[in-house]
């Protein structure tokens, strides 16, 4: 019968397209098996980020400027994050609200202990612990250390498989970082600044407190400040260490100009110079300040200091001249970047002599056409303070791994000498006179010989093109004891209300934190 | 004179396949169940259906197939009237872009499940009555044509081109051993696969997934996602598979992983050495089947064993090759593994009409014998 061979014909064809499967699954699976396998593996490989642990910032007493804490995240499934960094209660309570889509992550939160203290050179981290600003940012390759992570299998939705196999790959955890920085000094610094900014009504002020024998830098208060806790809040004007930045120091410069005469052999301390009321260079009448009330034709180097005349440092760098001054300028490191620890600091502006405007000789002897940032001058000064060797400052003391297997300490580099040291000593008689005699005299501290130097300079407009009338930039400089200078502060305030001398705005200021200093180091009283 | 004997051999083969089936639903539907809320939710229903299909297993064995004979324009008459139940608005439930279910409340019905089986009895009856009047074209054949090609036209439109291909090839089968002339043969193959090109041609979502089949990595988080996943799966079972239950491409990244595309959970649990066995479960039931349809004298029952078992190793072949990449997405589920309610109870109750086959002499031929 036909039907039947028709039936066996068909049997033959289902059993040759079965026998067709049979060879492309071998294929298949056996053949590619791996290229599918790894296909598969691929497409549900999750990895998930172990945030690492920040390290700590700490001062040099080891108390905590900055340090983290858990908290605790809520993420919603296809929509991220819906809050971060809650506590415990309020994430539970905002979970609670759709349960099904929405879960808790532990994050790790970074805090300012002390608020606002410091706010400028620690710095802050965005919602990430990224650093953003500051040491934070600085400082970050070591602080913030490398993330771990877990590779797992998930489904298409992100959700860990029952039972999937998991890898953990440990992360390292961030170094901790000592500071020069005193909690204490730091915090009188910034309580005596933040009063005499108030009371001047000033746009901002600086108080540099450094150790005149290291360069550990023990303070560095700049206002106003914010919170790093919630710098969002803060205008981000304020984020900025404005001690980064230069300024014309005005007066206090007239230290660098007397030294150098006294290096140059131009003058002695006591050389007579001519007693001008004004001094005409390239076109240019430089004037005093202040109306000379004193007898006599001639001045004295010191009472040029003392006195501050414009007139008295013009004659020294005219004997100068162009060349000579400015290579004084570069031996005091001025121009050139400190290196302090904190990035974006500015290198000033110190012009080559040979791009001088005719009256620049002059007006830099008394700190103007040119800037220099707040460290550069202490670090001039301090070679003052120690037979004429630079002290460079410094702000980071030791890079620490948590297991304390990785230790970088980062000690003080000796700077170049900028003076001979009788010079040195010799800057030490004329800024003692200054405090002892002259505009000085507010920086006095009960039991121990200041030496020091006022500032009181026209802010320069903003884009160049001559000063600002009734705007200054008040300053004091100086270090005590004077015989065995310990500490080298600087206060700046900007644009003063009232009285503008540097020396009744700035000299209390300074008076009241290195006495606090000296007293808090136990330093020995050498004015009894 | 036949004598009916019980085929222990053909009985194994549907038993294990079931029970295949059922381990492999318990072990590719927890993942879905747990989204609807009960992890056991597809394997509780594919037990029922299970239940439900033996019943009807057991009904087919029972009945009378001579009666089923008689009622065969009955048959097909209520299954078309079902068929077109669903272009009905309210009746019909829409599922993935198309209209195939009867919503009866507990249950959704099928019907393009069961107008297979009664095309198969119809198309047996014809048949049968017209003998060797198949080999006119005009008076025999062309009649049987237009009821086949109506046919498939409805289920076209529901849209369900897997089912109609179904269709269509089932009745091929069935005229092929009916005793049509080759030529005749020919001709209609050459006009079908040219119906399916145009087909498929002018709907967007067929020919997406025939580029698809064609080339799924170039679209892999589009058309060709559902095959490289499929490929995924069955590839990453390798020799001896990752083991019962640790599937990974059920958790979400492979699409109807516990219906249609069970066999790629299959390949990759059980691995290419599990694959192959049930498939030589399969070859001994559709050899087995076959073998019902050979020793049987009479011809309508002769032609329903045939239709039945090519109707069921066409679903097998499809389903596989589609897993397999080999064709493109057509929507048939695999017989006696897959989960699905009609199809479950269709299958078994058409598995009852085969043994009732089996043990049934058969009149015709004790007529002739006379």
């Amino acid at each position: 019968m036909q039907n039947k061979q028709r039936i066996t014909v068909l049997i033959n064809i289902f059993v040759c397209l079965f026998v067709v499967i049979i060879l492309r699954l071998a294929y298949i699976q056996i053949v590619k098996h791996k290229f599918y396998l790894q296909k598969s593996q691929d497409q549900r490989t999750q990895i998930i980020k172990l945030a690492s642990q920040r390290g700590d910032i700490l001062d040099c007493q080891g108390n905590l400027l900055a340090t983290s804490i858990d908290t605790y995240s809520v993420y919603e499934y296809k929509k991220g994050w819906v809050e971060r960094k809650l506590s415990k209660e309020e994430a539970e309570k905002l979970v609670a609200e759709k349960p099904k889509e929405r879960s808790i992550i532990r994050e790790r939160k970074r805090v300012y202990p002390n608020d606002g203290l410091l706010a400028q050179t620690l710095g802050f981290v965005g919602i990430d612990n990224q650093g953003l600003s500051g040491l934070e940012l600085s400082f970050d390759k070591y602080l913030h250390g490398k993330e771990g992570q877990v590779i797992t299998e998930g489904d298409p939705r992100g959700r860990e498989l029952y039972g999937a196999v998991r890898e953990l790959e440990a992360g390292e955890d961030g170094m901790d970082l000592t500071l020069t920085i005193d909690e204490n000094i730091q915090y009188v610094a910034e309580r005596e600044l933040a009063r005499q900014v108030k009371e001047s009504q000033a746009i901002s002020g600086t108080c540099i407190v450094m150790d005149a024998k290291n360069g550990e830098i023990l303070a560095l208060a700049s206002l106003p400040g914010f919170d790093p806790n919630n710098y969002g809040q803060a205008n981000p004007k304020l984020w900025h260490p404005r001690f980064l930045d230069p300024y014309e120091p005005g007066s206090t410069f007239k230290l660098i100009t007397v030294a150098a005469g006294l290096a140059a052999e131009v003058i002695t301390p006591d050389s007579k110079l001519k007693k001008l009321e004004s001094i005409t260079v390239g076109g240019k009448v430089i004037k005093n300040s202040h109306a000379m009330n004193f007898p006599g034709s001639s001045v004295t180097v010191s009472k040029v200091l003392e006195q501050s005349l414009n007139t008295g440092v013009a004659q020294i760098g005219l004997m100068l001249g162009q060349e000579r001054f400015y290579n004084y300028l570069k031996k005091f490191g001025l121009g050139e970047k400190t290196n302090f620890g904190l990035w974006g600091e500015s290198a000033g502006v110190v012009r080559h002599w040979q791009q001088w405007y005719k009256p620049d000789i002059v007006m830099m002897t008394f700190g103007q056409s040119l800037s220099v940032t707040p460290l550069q001058l202490m670090q001039a000064v301090s070679a003052f303070a120690n037979q004429g060797v630079m002290i460079e400052p410094i702000l980071v003391k030791k890079i620490e791994s948590q297991d304390k297997h990785f230790v970088k300490s980062l000690s003080q580099k000796y700077g170049r000498q900028a003076v001979p040291a009788k010079i040195a000593d010799e800057m030490k008689t004329l800024m003692r006179n200054v405090v002892l005699y002259g505009s000085g005299r507010r920086a006095a501290i009960k039991g121990f010989a200041v030496g020091g130097k006022t500032g009181t300079a026209q802010k320069a407009k903003p884009h160049g093109g001559g000063y600002l009338e009734g705007h200054y930039i008040a300053s004091f400089i100086g270090f005590a004891p004077l015989n065995n200078p310990r500490i080298i502060a600087l206060v700046i305030v900007d644009d003063p209300r009232g009285s503008i001398w540097g020396e009744s705005v700035c000299g209390p200021v300074f008076s009241r934190v290195v006495e606090y200093c000296l007293r808090y180091l136990n330093a020995v009283p050498d004015m009894l | 004179m036949r004598q009916p004997k019980t085929d222990y051999i053909f009985l194994f083969s549907i038993f294990a396949l079931i029970t295949i089936g059922t381990i492999m639903v318990f072990s590719a539907s927890p993942t879905m169940g747990l989204k609807v809320g009960d992890t056991y939710f597809f394997i509780k229903r594919h037990l029922f259906y299970l239940l439900l299909g033996l019943c009807g297993l057991y009904f087919a064995l029972r009945c009378d197939l001579e009666l089923l004979r008689k009622w065969a324009f009955a048959i097909y008459a209520f299954s078309m009237i079902l068929l077109l139940l669903l272009f009905v608005p309210g009746v019909g439930r829409q599922v993935l872009g198309a209209t195939r279910w009867i919503n009866l409340g507990l249950i959704s019905f099928q019907p393009s499940e069961l107008i297979k089986f009664s095309m198969i009895v119809i198309l047996a009856r014809l048949l049968s009555d017209l003998g060797e009047g198949i080999v006119d074209f005009l008076h025999g054949l062309l009649p049987i044509l237009v009821l086949i090609g109506l046919t498939a036209i409805i289920v076209i439109l529901q849209p369900d081109l897997g089912t109609a291909i179904a269709i269509v090839l089932i009745s091929v089968i069935l005229l092929f051993v009916a005793g049509i002339r080759l030529a005749h043969l020919g001709f209609l193959l050459g006009s079908g696969l040219l119906a399916v090109i145009a087909l498929s041609l002018t709907s967007p979502y067929r020919l997406r997934r025939l580029t698809a089949f064609l080339d799924p990595w170039k679209d892999p988080q589009g058309s060709g996602f559902q095959i490289i996943q499929s490929l995924l799966a069955v590839g990453s079972g390798g020799w001896h598979g990752l083991g019962l239950g640790a599937s990974r491409q059920k958790y979400f990244y492979l699409p109807q992983q516990f219906t249609d595309f069970i066999f790629a959970i299959l390949g990759e649990e059980l691995g290419f050495i599990g694959g192959v066995v049930v498939i030589i479960l399969f070859i001994i039931f559709i050899v087995r089947g076959l073998k019902i349809a050979l020793s049987q004298h009479n011809h309508f029952c002769s032609l329903l064993a045939t239709g039945i078992v090519s109707w069921l190793a066409l679903q097998t072949l499809m389903n596989i090759m589609v897993v397999i990449g080999l064709l493109p997405t057509t929507g048939i589920p695999l017989p006696f593994i897959s989960y699905g309610g009609t199809s479950t109870i269709v299958n078994l109750f058409a598995v009852g009409i085969l043994i009732n086959i089996s043990l049934w002499p058969g009149k015709e031929s004790k007529a002739k014998a006379k």
